[in-house]
């Protein structure tokens, strides 16, 4: 329960709203059961023969404006409680996406993508209809079969006993029934995604299935998965086909008892026939809100099961990124000289060292580059500069003050990051480079663009910077998302620029002409290429080689070629290859 | 896409569901059939309860008295003589409650204050097999409230609370073992309900099911024989939904057609054509605000619709919205970005609260409404309906009818408005789906002439041109070039010099606009296009990769192929290895798309596939991003394994793969401008030398 703690700040908020919903429910639900008995009011008056026309005036007149008052009353409940429901979702999915955004990469690794969204969507989702709808059907079926079972008990308690000899059974199918219901359509729910995944395979893979004549056994894939999505769904109907057709079958069987016991009790005069006939009337009426309060039941609990997950993440104190030193701004330093002393790391997912005991420095305003093999680390120590992982051990200093004593935005402003994989968000051109700098005017953009190597020309962004890219948009080439990756740092402009592999998806050409227009513009700032090309790892005054997370060797290219190692094989391996092109590289 | 519902057009789109209708007709119409026997037997509570009260718990019948031995006007029509029991008065005769049934209320007090009916009520146990007259006469003597009458026993109405307990079941013995019988039939009736719905539940799901099923692997198909050309407009996102959400759309047709479609509408005039044979003047009042309610029903009906796809839309831009945050979080986080994502996302988080609102509101306001129309016309009929009966022109009975049929006519309206819903979505959806059916470019020739045996491998290209269409650009202009069985040729360019559209040339993907294309000897476009296909291989950056197994990708559907010739394949090119290394080797699966490997070993697959295809040709579009020197010369090994002793069209990037061609080929705006070896070409100084020199500076 403390999972409510969560939603305790929009309940107080909203409290005068919530009860008035609440008391306009309760006496809608009070008013409804009224009016049918003000109807029979009126039939048995006609059957009366000394009937005046007033009296059965003034009886509709009652009726009229009692439903006048439900019709009001229903709008009004409605208007008040589903309101606080989506206010209340809104809400809460405004604090969680916050919350995603300040938990550090660490916490993120932790937590696979797929389970953030659900929470994101089932569970708000579920907390909204528990809120909402679940509390709602509650109120109906509390009111309604309290009112029922308090008017079948006045006419008969014993005749009660038998009537309701199948509600706790009822019950407990209900609740069986609900668990294996909800498990059964997230069975469909995902079977559904998986479909739509393979079905898209196929379609963004066509031009390879058809040049391998593949088409029969992409189109088997679609009807594997088909068919079990069929077979699902078939399953979830007879689950829910056993389940509401024998409540009713229960309910019905606990009907004929009642024909048969409270038609002798009738005969024998304990109750009248009329109560008889008002007895079944109100069993067969409490049938559905016992069924809905099994089914509300199960609504509210997957409603708290998603808040309790919701809390997990929301209320449990999960270090954010840096909170101590959120404070004080720093003065921004004019540059920026970086130092890894005896760092390791290690990802809290994965049992092995990264980087294991480094130390190096890459003084102010170097160019300075990084390679080694697959694996080696590269990508880590790249990332543990703006602090997006903290070192599992040792320090980083930037400018002599361990970045943990940094105040993490001051820190971030430092560096421009381009990572691996051109991360595209669904916008334009230019709000995907609004992340470099906000403010940059259009001429700076375009200017960013040109040095990394992507000008936003109309033949390949129709509207300009106005084109819209990524999920909705042009979608971009491998090439193309590095670029504009790197056109994004380019813009922020930053003191230390750090580039990840970054223009591993472009030609050696395009790579060539790139770094010769953004080198010069670099000219006493920090910079660190992490490359594995030999053109990129040439231009750097200094290289540090990193293999299986240790530094194996520094120094400027030439010296580098010199000694044996990683960097003297990989540059002979690129000579032995073209033979006669060493010597044209020099002309 | 319309808006609006137009019947005739609609049904016209319902042809298409025809064909995945036909093998499953059984199952829906069973199932139709189901439903409505279910809907029946639903609706025997409350005859049965009139049942049990009228013959078993209070059959009470009257006394009367015909005078001279004819029947009262009013009786004639309902009883012959028969129908008269003789009691110990004389003159005075008992009818049953059954008969006494058929007088309505005004004939009753007619007959009572003529004093022709008495207005005390009887119970009456005739004698018969079950009560014999010695029985009757012992149960006389325990209560002097019962009269011995001719034929049997009798009670007045009044008396019947005070007859002593064990006398009245005695009394009542053949009215209780008749409601039991009664209660038993409601019982199991209920329980043959049960199945029905159980099956009716069933079968509607299996066969709206297997219909979408079946209609989703015809529209595969002919996706899948579509030209190429019909791709190049398509985006795979949109093409996905029309075969996913799209057919969702319409099993929810198929399902709510047969299950309330019908019954709403039957109904509906079911219960209008009672109302009409029981009193016109009430079923007019009646149906006065229907109207009303159909056009709130159908403004409801539409709002709801494009309030349900705003939502839709809102929802899919925030999750989305959410997703690339935390996919993105590290760029985020790592340009200080926090607030002003979430500015973006509240902006999307707010609009979608707007449209829920709206929805909020707009069922706040219908469901209201609607019911105060139907209280409404209930009053209506209380009013005219009340005055009627007490001007005598309308009995209780009618006007109790239509209080209980006013409430009733307005629930399939609801429905009906809920309904609208499904049926403009499925029927939107089948109109996209119309367009992809209706799309006849199939690429294919008329009559193919398969393809002679394995010995040739030559390819010409006559002066041919190629646009993408009509007021596209030429991207190959009147190209000529011979490639030779065995011959291995590289294709360099820049990105945009008309590469990949020779080879979709080559794939036939495309016709050339201009000019002919020959493999040995033969014109491309007479060949079958799959045997064609089949003989080239392709070997690409993205490598298809379904969700199967390690075998079963290498496999490709090929059932008939040896497991060791699969595993020596993979031996060959290197790719054996890492698969030994997998935790089920061979067997493990690849999940969606393979992304549990590694590019590199993806594409080491696509070597050990093109191996066991054993192809003629092989067209080789190579890529090396994202791989590591290490994997590059692992892949270069298995390349040459997979080349050797082939005629091989390759687009290169990579030096050392060039080097080994025979011959290079460079492109420049859909043109070749040089040809000859690496040598001949680099002492040439022209395209290729410049490219050459940024690469050799290249590992990679």
């Amino acid at each position: 329960m403390k999972s409510l703690g969560l939603i305790k700040p929009n309940i107080r908020a909203s409290l005068f709203k919530i009860i008035t919903g609440f008391l306009a429910l309760f006496l809608c639900d009070l008013l409804q059961m009224v009016i049918p008995r003000l109807t029979g009011r009126a039939i048995d008056l006609l059957a009366d023969s000394g009937t005046a026309v007033n009296d059965l005036g003034l009886l509709i007149a009652v009726i009229m404006g009692l439903a006048l008052t439900v019709a009001v009353l229903r709008y009004s409940w409605r208007h008040l409680i589903y309101g606080f429901s989506r206010g209340l979702e809104k809400d809460l999915r405004r604090r969680l996406h916050s919350r995603f955004l300040r938990l550090s990469l660490t916490w993120h690794q932790n937590n696979s993508s797929g389970d953030l969204m659900a929470l994101a969507t089932n569970d708000i989702e579920s907390v909204r209809m528990a809120i909402g709808f679940g509390s709602v059907s509650l109120m109906d079926g509390i009111v309604m079969g309290l009112a029922a079972i308090i008017f079948m008990l006045s006419i008969n308690p014993a005749l009660c006993f038998y009537a309701f000899l199948p509600m706790p059974l009822i019950s407990v199918l209900t609740k069986y029934f609900g668990r294996a219901i909800y498990v059964k359509v997230l069975e469909t729910h995902d079977v559904f995604g998986q479909m739509t995944e393979v079905v898209r395979e196929q379609f963004s893979g066509i031009k390879v299935i058809r040049a391998m004549s593949l088409e029969k056994l992409s189109q088997a894939e679609v009807d594997k998965i088909s068919l079990i999505h069929l077979v699902k769904n078939v399953h979830l109907s007879l689950t829910m086909g056993l389940f509401f057709p024998l409540m009713i079958l229960l309910t019905n069987l606990a009907l004929a008892l009642t024909l048969y016991l409270g038609g002798r009790a009738a005969m024998a005069w304990t109750i009248t026939p009329g109560d008889f006939v008002a007895f079944i009337t109100y069993l067969a009426l409490l049938s559905w809100p016992m069924m809905a309060l099994g089914l509300t039941l199960g609504l509210l609990q997957q409603g708290q099961a998603a808040l309790d997950r919701l809390a997990r993440v929301m209320l449990v104190s999960e270090k954010e990124n840096h909170p101590a030193q959120a404070g004080a701004d720093l003065l921004k330093p004019d540059g920026v000289e970086i130092a890894f002393k005896n760092v390791s790391f290690a990802y809290q997912t994965r049992p092995n060292i990264v980087l294991d005991n480094l130390t190096l420095t890459c003084p102010r305003g170097r160019l300075c580059a990084l390679t080694g093999p697959t694996g080696s680390g590269k990508s880590t120590l790249a990332a543990l500069l703006p602090a997006l992982y903290e070192p599992s051990a040792g320090q980083i200093l930037i400018n002599g003050r361990p970045t943990t004593a940094w105040p993490i935005k001051n820190l971030r402003d430092l560096f421009g990051y381009v990572p691996q994989d051109g991360y595209i968000f669904t916008g334009t051109l230019a709000q995907n480079m609004a992340i470099g700098k906000p403010e940059a005017t259009e001429e700076e953009v375009t200017a960013a663009l040109v040095t990394a190597g992507l000008p936003p020309e109309r033949s390949v962004f129709p509207e300009g910077l106005e084109t819209l890219i990524g999920e909705k948009g042009l979608s971009l080439s491998g090439g193309q998302r590095q670029r504009l990756a790197l056109a994004r740092a380019v813009l922020m402009d930053p003191l230390f620029l750090i580039l990840d592999d970054t223009l591993s998806a472009v030609d050696a050409a395009v790579e060539d002409e790139i770094l010769n227009r953004l080198i010069p513009q670099r000219k006493g700032r920090g910079t660190l290429i992490i490359s594995h090309r030999l053109t990129s790892l040439k231009a750097a005054e200094t290289v540090f080689i990193l293999e299986n997370g240790r530094l194996t060797g520094q120094g400027t290219p030439r010296e580098l070629e010199e000694r044996p190692g990683y960097f003297q094989t990989i540059s002979r391996l690129a000579q032995r290859r073209p033979g006669p092109l060493r010597s044209l590289t020099v002309v | 896409m319309s808006e609006r519902f137009y019947l005739s057009r609609d049904l016209k789109l319902l042809k298409y569901l025809k064909p995945a209708f036909k093998p499953f007709k059984g199952l829906i119409i069973a199932s139709i059939a189901m439903i409505m026997a279910a809907a029946l037997i639903s609706l025997v509570l409350p005859y049965l309860t009139k049942v049990a009260i009228d013959q078993y718990i209070l059959p009470l019948g009257r006394l009367v008295t015909p005078g001279d031995k004819t029947l009262p006007a009013e009786l004639e029509a309902l009883l012959t003589h028969d129908d008269l029991e003789p009691t110990t008065q004389e003159g005075v005769f008992f009818i049953s409650a059954r008969k006494a049934a058929g007088l309505d209320a005004r004939q009753e007090k007619n007959l009572t204050q003529a004093g022709l009916l008495a207005p005390e009520r009887y119970y009456f146990r005739p004698i018969d097999s079950g009560f014999t007259q010695k029985e009757a006469l012992d149960l006389a003597a325990r209560s002097n409230l019962l009269q011995i009458w001719p034929k049997g026993l009798a009670v007045k109405e009044s008396d019947l609370p005070r007859l002593p307990g064990g006398v009245n079941l005695i009394l009542r013995g053949a009215d209780l073992s008749g409601l039991k019988k009664l209660a038993l039939f409601f019982a199991v009736l209920m329980i043959l309900g049960y199945f029905f719905d159980l099956g009716q539940r069933y079968y509607l799901e299996s066969g709206a099911q297997k219909m979408s099923h079946e209609l989703r692997s015809l529209i595969m198909a002919h996706l899948m024989n579509l030209s190429q050309s019909f791709y190049d407009h398509q985006q795979s996102g949109r093409l996905t939904s029309r075969l996913t959400s799209d057919i969702n759309n319409i099993n929810a047709l198929i399902k709510s057609t047969a299950a309330s479609f019908f019954s709403d509408f039957l109904s509906l005039f079911g219960v209008t054509a009672i109302m009409f044979l029981l009193n016109p003047t009430l079923a007019a009042i009646t149906l006065i605000l229907t109207p009303l309610a159909g056009f709130l029903s159908w403004r409801y009906g539409h709002e709801a619709r494009e309030i349900h796809r705003d939502l839709r839309a809102k929802v899919a831009a925030i999750n989305q919205s959410f997703n690339e945050s935390i996919n993105g979080l590290m760029i985020i986080q790592a340009f200080n970005r926090e607030k002003e994502t979430e500015a973006g996302f509240e902006e999307l988080n707010e609009a979608n609260f707007k449209a829920g609102a709206r929805q909020v509101h707009s069922v706040a306001v219908f469901l209201p409404l609607v019911d105060l129309c139907a209280t409404m016309v209930l009053s209506l009929v209380l009013w005219f309906g009340g005055l009627a009966v007490l001007d005598n022109t309308v009995t209780l009975g009618v006007l109790a009818a239509f209080v209980g049929y006013a409430g009733r006519f307005f629930i399939p309206i609801k429905d009906l408005a809920e309904k609208l819903n499904t049926f403009q979505s499925a029927f939107a959806s089948l109109e996209r789906i119309e367009e992809l059916l209706e799309n006849q470019n199939i690429l294919s020739p008329k009559e193919p002439v398969l393809l002679p045996g394995p010995a040739g491998g030559l390819v010409e290209m006559k002066n041919v041109s190629f646009s993408y269409g009509p007021g596209r650009p030429v991207v190959i202009k009147d190209l000529s070039l011979t490639i030779r069985p065995g011959e291995s040729v590289a294709i360099v360019g820049a990105t945009g010099s008309g590469k990949s559209s020779l080879i979709s040339l080559l794939l036939r993907f495309y016709d050339p606009t201009a000019g002919e294309i020959f493999f040995d000897g033969l014109p491309l476009n007479s060949l079958d296009i799959k045997a064609h296909r089949r003989r080239l291989s392709l070997v690409t950056q993205d490598v298809y990769l379904s969700s199967g197994t390690v075998l079963e990708n290498l496999r490709l559907g090929r059932h008939d192929l040896p497991e060791e010739k699969i595993v020596a394949a993979a031996a060959a090119v290197g790719a054996d290895r890492f698969i030994r290394r997998l935790p089920r080797g061979y067997d493990e699966p690849l999940g969606s798309s393979g992304q549990s490997l590694s590019a590199g070993q993806r594409q080491l697959l696509a070597c050990a596939r093109a191996l066991i295809d054993a192809p003629q040709i092989i067209i080789l579009d190579e890529a090396t991003a994202f791989v590591d020197t290490e994997t590059e010369l692992l892949i270069e090994k298995a390349l040459a394994t997979v080349l050797a002793g082939r005629t091989s069209i390759i687009i290169a990037h990579r030096l050392s793969t060039i080097r080994r061609s025979n011959r290079i080929l460079v492109m420049e705006s859909g043109q070749l401008v040089e040809e000859g070896s690496h040598e001949e070409l680099l002492a040439l100084k022209g395209i290729y030398s410049h490219l050459a020199v940024l690469q050799g500076l290249s590992i990679a």
